[in-house]
């Protein structure tokens, strides 16, 4: 569709309205707040559970999950719940024991990246600072709001790209985490309860699981389209879902995750985030997969028109909420985006002015210099990520990209640093991440290259003496290859010293 | 059924789940904007 899906009403614009002019009021009134590099980065190491949790919640839920999600439940029906966010659920459920450790054992370290440089040198702290880079680029959430912006206005795709990062650009760059964690709490909840009352409603219009069957049996034109209610999507083998699992590691290499858990007051802090936390990522998840499945049922029953998939939620959401819940749930969805994308931007900032600046090049410099070095940074990140908006076709392609070069490049040698109780080498650590980091990227440049792109499985797939290969195996691959080199390297080199491990 | 009862309560839990801990959360940032605020005070004292 050309126009826009949905129209919204003039209380719905005043919500939509509201809600930008308090993201930026929340920016103004922190950056005249922060005293040192340390209250801007990391929010004077004073956050407590209930930020955190909001927080951890809303910077790890960015549009992908709302629109990807819910066009996987359009598609497959609740496989997308239990084949593609429970392996993402069981990983933060790990992360509940694991964030603490790092808490206690890095009490003053300030990000991921620190970990590698200090425990390997700086050869491995600027290839993590890559990863982390490429990582942190907010390609996904641009393009998100771009299609939002487009879905409810009508306008180009690329104006809603450019209003979305100066928004989530603006009141990070005056706030710092501060004003991200005091936003993201606002968007923490005007995410969540837009997607539970979109789906209590949508359910209930629809007529319940005996309307929504009729409507699936009408979208799909079979009497029997139970596949939507079975776990596998009634064709995903253990291997696919391992294969489409797998890309959920990154929640253990997360480097916005591991900055709140270095900027939160304590290991205790941290737990009961996690255990607040975890409860709420499946609810959204729940409510994202039936509001696609509901989307389904909506066109075959002809109450919506037959929009694209990612466009069905929203085209639910304008057809049966009232104005002002509307733009609520509007809101909703910019904040799902901006959440994420403010995040982002402070960590790619973070590790131009904090990481590479003073880690690397300049460890006198004033904090000042290192939070203009941030702003900085976090300019480019957010340049980087309107243009890579205009050249990725598929949003869960960039995502497969940046989850592989920060799996593949930092996993292994993170926690072999964090819990292996003799002393890292330098070569092992500098070794592992830089194989890591560049197979990443030459495996993502061959399957684009040299494979194919599979509409049935969406993924690229490139055939090697008959087996197929797909562009998320590149993970399975390379992260045990990173192990063995990690391994066979730590019998050569010498350990880190102290003095090292301070410079 | 059973499908419409779960929609129910993951619906439920993603709306009452953040309105809960509004109350928390109101306390912690207003704690450390309190703190802020003093610090801030503290801050032009000594400049002064």
């Amino acid at each position: 569709m050309d126009g826009p899906v949905v129209s919204l009403a003039v209380p719905d614009w005043i919500v939509v309205g509201v809600y930008i002019a308090g993201m930026l009021g929340i920016g103004i009134w922190f950056s005249r707040r922060k005293e040192t590099f340390e209250d801007y980065f990391m929010a004077g190491r004073s956050v407590r559970a209930p930020l955190l949790v909001a927080t951890l919640v809303s910077t790890f839920y960015g549009l992908d999950t709302l629109f990807g999600t819910s066009e996987v439940g359009y598609y497959e029906g609740i496989a997308g719940f239990f084949a593609y966010s429970l392996p993402y659920t069981a990983l933060y459920i790990v992360m509940a024991f694991v964030a603490p450790k790092f808490k206690r054992r890095f009490p003053e370290h300030f990000t991921m990246q620190e970990i590698a440089r200090r425990s390997y040198g700086k050869t491995a702290g600027a290839t993590v600072s890559a990863a982390a880079y490429i990582y942190s680029t907010n390609t996904m959430e641009m393009m998100g709001i771009g299609f939002l912006l487009h879905l409810i206005t009508g306008m180009p795709f690329w104006v809603g790209v450019l209003i979305g990062a100066a928004v989530a650009l603006a009141y990070t760059w005056l706030g710092g985490l501060w004003a991200d964690i005091m936003t993201d709490f606002v968007q923490f909840v005007v995410m969540m309860i837009a997607v539970g009352i979109g789906l209590v409603v949508a359910w209930a219009e629809l007529g319940g699981f005996d309307g929504i069957w009729k409507g699936l049996q009408e979208f799909t034109g079979e009497s029997n389209p139970d596949y939507y209610f079975d776990v596998s999507g009634g064709y995903l083998t253990p291997w696919t879902l391992v294969a489409y699992g797998v890309t959920s590691l990154a929640v253990l290499t997360e480097p916005a995750f591991f900055q709140r858990i270095f900027a939160s007051a304590g290991p205790k802090e941290i737990k009961k985030a996690f255990a607040v936390g975890v409860p709420m990522w499946l609810s959204f998840d729940w409510c994202v997969t039936f509001l696609g499945i509901a989307g389904a049922a909506a066109i075959g029953l002809g109450v919506i028109p037959d929009v694209k998939p990612n466009e069905a939620l929203f085209a639910v959401w304008g057809e049966y909420l009232p104005a002002g819940l509307l733009g609520l749930a509007t809101a909703g969805v910019l904040a799902a985006a901006m959440s994420t994308a403010d995040s982002y931007f402070l960590v790619a900032g973070g590790v131009i002015g904090f990481d590479v600046y003073k880690g690397l090049i300049n460890p006198q410099a004033t904090d000042r210099r290192v939070e203009r070095l941030t702003k900085i940074g976090m300019l480019i990140s957010a340049a980087i990520s309107v243009g890579l908006a205009f050249v990725f076709e598929r949003i869960m392609g960039v995502w497969v990209f940046q989850a592989t070069v920060i799996i593949c490049t930092c996993l292994v040698p993170i926690y072999f640093a964090a819990f292996r109780k003799k002393r890292p080498k330098k070569i092992a650590g500098s070794l592992a991440m830089l194989s890591g980091l560049l197979l990443s990227v030459a495996w993502y440049a061959v399957t684009v290259v040299v494979g194919h792109f599979d509409e049935d499985v969406a993924t690229y797939i490139v055939t090697i003496g008959g087996v197929d290969f797909w562009q998320e195996y590149g993970i399975l691959m390379i992260t045990p290859l990173v192990f063995v080199i990690y391994v066979v390297a730590s019998f050569f080199g010498r350990e880190v010293v102290e003095e090292e491990e301070v410079a | 059924m059973g499908w419409t009862v779960f929609c129910w309560i993951f619906g439920v839990m993603a709306i009452v789940g953040p309105l809960a801990l509004i109350g928390w959360y109101y306390e912690a940032a207003r704690e450390q904007v309190k703190r802020m605020k003093a610090k801030a005070g503290k801050g032009a004292g000594v400049e002064g």
